[in-house]
């Protein structure tokens, strides 16, 4: 369910939010949702289908991630 | 007149370069970056693009060069305030047709290509959005004829 930013330049799963459109991640039966709210990248995702180190990885993530919504230079 | 053979062997390679100088510029080898920082300029021109090869579930692109990869890599996994994704957007191109690549993705990715295709300026489109696509809406088209001439030995899949 952890995205990979490295493989598409930076974008991961938050590809979609840049057109505007929500994003769900399937994997073993369950749904993770990337969004954006107020410019703000989130993660959703049912409760253990992370464990700590994807958790963190995750948030890594998107905080990289959002370095690609920020406007201005 | 009495002209030195270092001075005809000038003479005669710029001669030679003036005669083929439409060759000369296809087969000028560009970087993902110059295309990016002037897309406009190379508009659904045919270009030659060397590139090192991601191709994985979620990116197929061509990127500047492995070593910068690499670092793009490296920063992101460190997660420091001072490593910005966005500063590394240039180096990176999609691949807008990677099918066959992906086919032969065993022997393709990790290496480091020289491609020829037409770059199209901007990829995305209205009804569907490429996951694996770099941040920039760039791209090339690859000329897979071409492609299976230059790297026969490495596309055992059809």
């Amino acid at each position: 369910m952890v995205d990979d930013p490295k493989s598409n330049g930076g974008y991961g799963d938050t590809q979609a939010l840049a057109a505007g459109m929500p994003e769900a991640t399937v994997s073993h039966g369950q749904v993770g949702w990337h969004e954006i709210d107020n410019g703000q990248l989130q993660f959703s995702y049912p409760q253990g289908a992370l464990n700590g180190s994807q958790n963190s990885k995750m948030q890594n993530n998107l905080n990289q991630e959002q370095d690609l919504f920020q406007s201005g230079p | 007149m009495n002209i030195k053979p270092f001075t005809m062997r000038i003479t005669f390679g710029a001669l030679l370069c003036g005669l083929l100088s439409a060759a000369c510029a296809q087969e000028q080898v560009l970087s993902p970056a110059t295309l990016n920082a002037n897309p406009s300029a190379y508009k659904n021109n045919e270009v030659t693009v060397r590139g090192y090869v991601t191709l994985e579930p979620e990116g197929h692109n061509l990127y500047e060069s492995k070593e910068i990869n690499e670092k793009f890599r490296k920063g992101l996994d460190a997660g420091s305030k001072d490593f910005h994704v966005r500063d590394y957007m240039k180096y990176c191109l999609t691949i807008a047709n990677p099918d066959l690549m992906y086919r032969n993705r065993a022997t393709l990715r990790g290496k480091t290509l020289v491609v020829k295709g037409k770059f199209l300026d901007d990829y995305r489109n209205t009804h569907a959005i490429d996951l694996g696509a770099c941040p920039l809406p760039t791209a090339i088209l690859i000329d897979m004829d071409d492609f299976k001439l230059r790297y026969r030995s490495l596309m055992p899949n059809k």
